[in-house]
């Protein structure tokens, strides 16, 4: 399916307009991936610190697509998307589940005025009712024809039909071409705007932005499986930080091992840090026994943390957020690994 | 510029020369097997309309069909035969020598993950035990005939957890529902899978809920008052009436839903008594030991019982090993027309879930269909997983039947035809080739030299004679 292309550069198709295309420059260039574009107009760019890739702007909606063809081999697009588009690739592989922005929820609404309509056992009721009464199925507009119909199957409700639509879905029941609408929703307020409400009960799917990858092109590649890794690393590093505060601050003490006993002694274990605190000798003029301590601590948890110091004789006390915690091993890398072994 | 492979749908395989001998050898048993029953042959479309599926009180007898939309009909591809067969019944009135009428199939279905063969038989119109332990014994026979020795037949009854919901006056889509979710409640993880989707299905599910002002509004009032009150506090709501619905339809579901008993406070109960049928497995012994305790705790009745009993006294009359029988009242089917007995086979090569065959009594299904009520029983082999167990216990040799008489004529292509036509109308399979590299039982040469002579070079084992056509045939044809 795939043909050669003449350069092998890793390709990465990113969103290219709207939230989801400012969020993901952004957790890129955060990731130390800043992506080098010449103008707005322009849809290939480069990301300066990893020259063997090549960064292809694309419509959300495409990505899914490229990354099935094999135009790209990385893709970064809401999980909504790739759930809905990659039914029947088993080659799609998401590799990064969890990007942390573009959170929606897919959801079915029906019209304020349906008052009769709370539950899906009131949607399967009401689709017999219109197939029985006025002859026709009960019609949803959507753009996730799939995920909508296995949901709906799955509770039950037969007898509707599916209309595809582009553009503002919530005007459809407004305007008489559909009874009612499944789309996304991140904080229901286009909903309500068109007087329409959610059906009771959790959503048909739970999204944020995701990467994934195209696995029968990255297995062929070696190169790319690095690259990947690279970038897989670099995010999660990133994102791993985003969740903890590094404090360092100057004690007195005895010695650096009763200092730190006293440190561990905290009652909340949370505070001495990820794998306990790290004592340093100070040489200092104005006196002896300085040492300084540094832990890195959970970022809800800083403030309490600079107390705790503090109670101990803490002063000078920085305070950092991290920008990269990289562990033994990246979870993604390792994951990816097992996804092209499977 | 080379073009894209085509590659075969997901799900869908080839079938080789090699294995479909093998598949015809095995179809073939199946089919002598039910014919000896009385069972006639039938064929019936693969596309039927999705409407075939799609139970009356919402939801399908199976979900994850292909379905698809062909000029304005909503189509599938038949996820089984069974409901056609009913179908083709209620159609074309198929009882010339009155009831039951006894058939058999076999063809594709296709469920949404995967394209197979079943092989199958339907009784309508049969009515009794006698009726379905036949069904039973003729599966047992099957299996007999193909040899397969570790085969598991396990029987259960829908009647018991059916009777059960009808008495909690649970409405149908719910009922179908659990029916078709019986076996998630033997194991936790299944059980929590289940209450998720009621909750999904049911907010009011697991929900502490305190009696209904609204019912209790509206109890006092008839139907057009009720009504009235509803399209008043709508109005007083300034809720805009936007979208395909009236006010007075609105107002209408309402009250029927109102109305309605909220059986949702049904569910635990229903829950605990299939958690506990759940446990009703394993020998006839060990089940008829505990089974009538279970039915006394839920006042129960003992028809399902008593049906249970007499099919399994059929059965040994059948001669079938009663060792080989078990009981599982836990049971749930793909399909939800199953009203009373109902089996499946099971095989070591298939692991815990899947089974080879399956079947049972469906005595409402052509009613459904339109036609009137004609009690039915039937059972189904899936070829492909039959196949996967035979090959396990080696019973079957995959043979190929390629063309016995090779004919070679590289410079006289039309004596080469001639002798091969001769030797195909004497029923003799023959490949017809310029030259190629032998690997038939019988190598026949021509060339003009033979022609002229009116003969061929007959080879075998390497030794080769010259013979007249009329002499070759004669020697092929030798056992």
């Amino acid at each position: 399916m795939n043909l050669k292309r003449a350069d092998d550069k890793l390709r990465i198709a990113i969103p290219s307009k709207g939230a989801l295309e400012k969020s993901t420059s952004e957790l890129l260039a955060a990731a130390g991936l800043k992506i080098s574009r010449p103008n707005d107009r322009q849809y290939i760019a480069k990301i300066p610190s990893l020259p063997e890739v090549e960064v292809i702007f694309q419509r959300a909606s495409d990505i899914v697509t490229k990354v099935q063809e094999g135009s790209v081999d990385l893709g970064i697009t809401g999980y909504d998307l790739v759930a809905e588009e990659s039914i029947g690739y088993d080659h799609i592989i998401n590799v990064y589940p969890e990007l942390g922005f573009g959170r929606c929820e897919l959801v079915l609404a029906v019209p304020e005025s349906w008052i009769d309509v709370v539950s899906m056992a009131d949607l399967a009721d009401l689709a017999i009712d219109f197939h029985q009464q006025k002859n026709r199925n009960l019609r949803i507009v959507t753009k996730y024809p799939q995920l909508t119909k296995n949901w709906l199957q799955k509770h039950q409700v037969t007898r509707c039909s599916l209309v595809d639509a582009n553009g503002a879905l919530e005007a459809a029941p407004k305007m008489g071409y559909a009874d009612m609408i499944a789309d996304v929703s991140s904080t229901g307020t286009t909903l309500r705007e068109n007087r329409l409400r959610q059906i009771t009960g959790a959503p048909m799917l739970k999204s944020q932005a995701c990467m994934i990858a195209n696995k029968n092109l990255l297995k062929a590649d070696p190169r790319k499986q690095e690259i990947t890794k690279v970038i897989l690393d670099s995010i999660e590093a990133h994102l791993e930080a985003k969740r903890f505060t590094s404090i360092t601050a100057n004690i007195q003490g005895d010695s650096a091992d009763s200092l730190g006993e006293k440190l561990l002694a905290s009652h909340i274990s949370e505070l001495v840090g990820m794998r306990g605190p790290t004592v340093a000798k100070v040489y200092s003029n104005q006196g002896t026994n300085w040492y300084a301590v540094t832990i890195v601590v959970n970022q809800s948890q800083w403030r309490e943390a600079v107390s705790h110091l503090r109670n101990l004789g803490g002063n000078d006390i920085t305070v950092f957020t991290p920008n990269y915690i990289f562990g033994a091993e990246s979870r993604h890398s390792k994951d990816l690994m097992d996804l092209l072994n499977h | 510029m080379q073009f894209p492979k085509v590659e075969r749908v997901l799900g869908a395989h080839d079938v080789s020369p090699r294995e479909y001998a093998y598949c015809k050898q095995v179809t073939e048993k199946l089919q002598q097997c039910f014919q000896s029953f009385g069972y006639q042959p039938i064929e019936l479309p693969i596309v039927v309309q999705e409407e075939l599926y799609l139970l009356k009180s919402g939801g399908e007898v199976i979900a994850k069909m292909q379905e698809f939309v062909h000029q304005n009909s909503h189509l599938c591809l038949r996820p089984e035969i069974t409901a056609s067969v009913a179908r083709a019944y209620v159609d074309n009135q198929l009882n010339p020598v009155g009831l039951p009428a006894r058939f058999q199939y076999s063809g594709a279905v296709f469920k949404s993950d995967r394209q197979f063969t079943q092989v199958g038989i339907e009784a309508i119109g049969a009515v009794g035990t006698l009726a379905d332990a036949e069904v039973i014994a003729a599966t047992y026979r099957c299996l007999e005939n193909l040899a397969v020795a570790n085969f598991r037949l396990t029987l259960s009854h829908m009647g018991i957890l059916t009777q059960f919901l009808e008495k909690l006056g649970i409405e149908d889509r719910l009922r179908n529902l659990l029916l078709s979710n019986l076996a998630e409640m033997r194991s936790t993880a299944g059980q929590d899978r289940l209450r998720q989707l009621l909750s999904e299905m049911y907010p009011n599910f697991g929900q502490k809920q305190q009696e209904s002002q609204l019912v209790k509004l509206f109890a006092g009032q008839d139907s057009d008052q009720a009504k009235a009150t509803i399209l008043e506090l709508l109005d007083s709501l300034n809720i805009e009436l936007t979208g395909n619905r009236s006010e007075d339809e609105i107002a209408d579901r309402l009250l029927t839903k109102i109305k309605r008993r909220d059986c949702t406070k049904e569910i635990d109960k229903a829950l605990d008594f299939m958690a506990d049928l759940c446990q009703m497995q394993g020998s006839t012994q060990t089940v008829f030991g505990q089974i009538q305790t279970f039915l006394d705790k839920y006042q129960c009745d003992n028809q399902a019982l008593q049906e249970l009993q007499e099919i399994l006294q059929l059965l040994q009359v059948y001669g079938v090993d009663e060792s080989k029988i078990s009981i599982d009242l836990g049971m749930d089917k793909d399909f939800q027309y199953y009203t009373g007995i109902v089996f499946e086979v099971g095989h070591p090569a298939l692991g815990g879930e899947q089974t080879f065959c399956g079947g049972g009594r469906y005595d409402n299904l052509v009613t459904n269909l339109g036609g009137s009520p004609t009690p039915a029983t039937g059972c189904s082999f899936d070829l492909d997983l039959l196949l996967l167990a035979l090959k396990q216990e080696n019973k079957f040799v995959p043979q190929e039947s390629p063309a016995a008489v090779l004919v070679l004529c590289n410079d006289n292509l039309a004596y080469g035809i001639q002798v091969a036509t001769l030797l195909r109308q004497a029923g003799i399979a023959v490949e017809l080739n310029l030259d190629t590299e032998p690997n038939h039982p019988w190598i026949i040469r021509v060339s003009t030299t033979e022609q002229q002579s009116q003969t061929l070079r007959l080879q075998r084992d390497g030794r080769e004679q010259s013979l007249s056509i009329a002499a070759a045939i004669t020697q092929i044809q030798q056992p």
